[in-house]
């Protein structure tokens, strides 16, 4: 098969022409603007066309350079009820089925709420004749695509999905689906939804490897293939790249070998590779979504919605599907709109210590559970009151055998008849009555003082321990040349904030000289929170009292109350107001009973505590706005 | 500027003077200017080039010269892929539907001409030939028309075969 120079050159004169005349380069260009239709027949007519139809290279131009056909086909309803009993091993069933009638219709099986739900094997994918749909491994090809009804049950929908949709739905829909998000808002024109209110999610989507690149048109043509299906059943679109992406051959390879790792073991490497790797999937998922913008998907860019959550997300409506898709040059213009990212965790010796904290948290609220349970009266406990009780039970009755016997005995005696047998079996009832009242008295007494001693014994416990974290604290600090500079790493208080430990925050606090606590009470966190805002948001389940004296303490040491959070807006208010609220929520959610007027007191004096020089911001009377909301939306769902 | 004159010389060595407009629609013509643009600065702007094409003949380059000069006067419509049409008149001008209609040598000569001189639409619109020459053709009728032949072992030819049986 291997030919000259000469013989390829087209000036070679010959009396046939010969397609197999050009070099490979041309007879790839002839060949990659061929139809799909025609590539059977190429492959079979010689094997130098057939390697190169073959080819990864060959298909990834015809992606690149727009000549690929994509094809989507949805099974029919009753195809996809065949392979649902096919998979379960049952035999094909016929047309005439009961159940068919019952849980299908065109599109595929109804839901409870009238969802649907494809997956990758409901579609029928050809990319210039190739059946994508044929090929088993999930990394190579995946396609998830659910519609769900935008009403009533739309959050119950999401979640059974997953939590990702559900947030998103609670951050760009308020009742009913209806968008309280501008840019979708005036995407769907305010018409009331023209469409059939639903929501197309496509929840997964990743194409063999050829197809990954940037450049690549099978993607954009294979979503809109997917909207032209769905055209008449949606009034939007939305995907957000979360779980799998277009990786490359070797992103996937590495995100398989990755091995999960603990804290405690991670190394400064490990966090650096983790960075470089989270920076490349950030870059995947960004390639993933300029495909939907060429696909004509346009981004959710309220900045409240973007800088709240995590997710990058694109969204489209039914008219895209006419329009083409944009050049790769437009889409690179499309801004992504981004989180402000966060500082990246610690390391070095601010990782040391930040571990230790870690651990010393832990340990002392085990403790301290484990001291709460010892100062509780042995007898007040449900087990022991229990066993208590037994215990008089029996002694009860042996009271009442012993009632019932003297009884008899008078009887016995008023009619002058022999009482000897009655009155020895007495005695022997009132011995052994005394015998477990003296056993009872024991066991209590042994249960308090052994609880006495156990207590003794747990507090010297937790005294030594304490000590001993004061030393463990003080030699990591003492290693540090700026003990400020560790604690701004570190995020050593807000750790011991979170973890609901305010004692040894406090403690923290003491290694800290007085001139740089100021410093250190307003330090930011990794997610840009001061410890006043942690403690604020920790309060509601943490204890109300014992939250605002070290809030006190905090304050007094020069903690700013108006320092307000960069992303949300919220100030240390806002957050025990957000925090507050949820878990008002849940109290009403689960029925339990209202709080007690003290505690209520407790609430009106944090918050008098926390407000901010300048009053309230903007986002944290927003929260109490969103309780009027949510108040209201309950009243309309209950008709 | 505008009157500048390339030499483009084929293969045999007949030179052909092409208006240097003309003559940079292909990037081959074109990325010789900008190398030697580097190299010399703008002392060679007035100068008459010379480009050789030692892979192309001088019926194949009088043909694609044609073809340029012609874009000049009416430029043709890009081709929209994937192909909506089967036919050339529905895709390009009519003049550019003529200009392919040439024997097979000339067409994959021009194919090459094209790839080799790099310039897009002249691809564009022979390869866009080519594939209505090969538009529903079988694998025989292929073989046959593009001269393949002995392409394939028995043992090749028995799993096309085989393909064949199971395709059809």
């Amino acid at each position: 098969m291997k030919r000259s120079i000469e013989d390829l050159s087209p000036t070679t004169t010959r009396e046939n022409a010969s397609l197999l005349s050009l070099h490979d380069d041309a007879l790839m260009t002839v060949l990659l603007r061929t139809r799909a239709s025609d590539h059977a027949n190429l492959r079979r007519s010689c094997k130098r066309i057939r390697d190169m139809i073959d080819s990864f290279q060959f298909r990834k131009e015809r992606g690149v350079q727009g000549f690929a056909e994509v094809d989507v086909d949805l099974l029919s309803g009753f195809e996809q009820y065949q392979l649902s009993k096919k998979s379960l091993g049952e035999h094909p069933p016929s047309e005439e089925d009961d159940s068919f009638y019952a849980q299908y219709d065109t599109l595929g099986y109804i839901y409870e709420y009238g969802d649907y739900s494809f997956e990758t094997d409901c579609f029928r994918v050809f990319v210039d004749g190739r059946p994508l749909h044929k090929l088993r491994r999930r990394e190579e090809f995946n396609l998830h695509v659910r519609l769900l009804p935008l009403c009533a049950p739309f959050w119950e929908l999401c979640d059974c999905y997953n939590q990702t949709l559900c947030d998103l739905g609670t951050l760009l829909f308020t009742n009913k689906g209806k968008p309280k998000v501008a840019s979708i808002k005036n995407a769907l024109t305010c018409d009331d939804f023209c469409a059939s209110h639903n929501l197309l999610y496509i929840q997964d989507f990743v194409l063999p490897f050829e197809y990954r690149f940037i450049e690549s048109t099978v993607g954009p043509l294979l979503i809109k293939g997917v909207l032209k299906l769905f055209l008449d059943f949606y009034s939007i679109t939305m995907y957000v790249p979360y779980r799998e992406t277009q990786f490359t051959v070797e992103e996937a390879d590495a995100e398989r070998n990755t091995r999960f790792r603990f804290d405690e073991e991670k190394t400064d490497e490990d966090i650096q590779a983790e960075e470089e790797r989270q920076i490349r999937n950030d870059r995947c998922k960004h390639q993933d979504m300029r495909q939907f913008f060429r696909a004509g998907f346009q981004q959710v860019n309220d900045q409240l919605v973007v800088e709240k959550s995590d997710y990058s997300y694109v969204f489209a409506i039914p008219e895209v599907t006419g329009e083409p898709i944009l050049s790769l040059e437009e889409t690179l213009k499309i801004p992504i709109a981004r989180k402000t990212p966060t500082r990246p965790e610690p390391r070095g010796l601010a990782r040391e210590f930040w571990l230790l904290v870690g651990k010393q948290i832990c340990e002392w609220n085990v403790m301290t559970e484990e001291l709460k349970d010892l100062r509780i009266p042995p007898l007040e406990k449900p087990l022991f009151a229990q066993m208590i009780d037994d215990f008089n039970g029996n002694v009860q009755q042996l009271k009442d055998q012993e009632d019932g016997l003297s009884n008899s005995i008078q009887e016995r005696a008023q009619m002058d008849k022999d009482v000897s047998t009655l009155e020895e079996s007495r005695e022997i009832v009132r011995t052994s009555r005394r015998d477990l009242e003296e056993k009872i008295n024991t066991l209590c007494t042994t249960l308090q003082s052994g609880f006495a001693e156990a207590l003794n014994r747990k507090e010297a416990e937790m005294k030594t321990w304490q000590d001993k974290a004061r030393k463990d604290l003080k030699t990591v600090l003492e290693k540090a040349e700026n003990t400020l500079q560790l604690f701004y790493e570190s995020d050593a208080i807000h750790v011991a904030a979170a973890g609901k430990n305010l004692d040894l925050l406090l403690m923290l606090l003491e290694f800290v000289p007085d001139s740089d606590r100021p410093m250190a009470v307003n330090a930011l966190d990794r997610l840009g929170l001061t410890p006043l805002m942690v403690l604020a948001t920790i309060a509601p389940s943490a204890g109300l009292t014992k939250c605002r004296q070290t809030m006190e303490a905090v304050i007094n040491m020069g903690a700013d109350t108006s320092i307000v959070h960069s992303i949300n807006g919220l100030s240390a208010l806002g957050h025990f107001r957000d925090s507050h609220e949820q878990e008002e929520r849940h109290r009403i959610l689960f029925g339990l009973p209202e709080p007690s007027v003290e505690l209520k007191e407790e609430v009106v004096r944090i918050e008098a505590l926390l407000r901010p020089a300048d009053g309230p911001t903007a986002a944290d009377e927003a929260i109490l706005e969103t309780r009027k909301d949510a108040d209201s939306n309950d009243d309309e769902s209950d008709y | 500027m505008e009157d500048a004159i390339v030499k483009l010389t084929s293969k045999e060595g007949e030179t052909f003077d092409v208006p240097r407009k003309v003559a940079m629609m292909s990037k081959l013509v074109k990325d010789t200017f900008s190398d030697d643009d580097d190299e010399d600065d703008e002392e060679d702007e007035t100068e008459v080039k010379e480009v050789p094409l030692p892979n192309v003949t001088a019926p194949v380059l009088k043909k694609v010269i044609e073809y340029c000069t012609h874009y000049q006067d009416e430029e043709m419509t890009p081709i929209q892929t994937p192909l909506k049409s089967g036919t050339l008149d529905e895709l390009v001008q009519a003049w550019y539907a003529n200009f392919v209609k040439v024997d097979r040598n000339m067409l994959f000569d021009l194919v090459a001409a094209a790839n080799f001189m790099d310039i897009k639409p002249l691809l564009d619109l022979t390869c866009l030939a080519v594939s209505i020459l090969i538009k529903g053709k079988s694998a025989q009728e292929l073989r046959q028309m593009f001269n393949i032949s002995a392409e394939l072992s028995p043992e090749e030819q028995a799993e096309a075969q085989r393909e064949n049986a199971v395709a059809e």
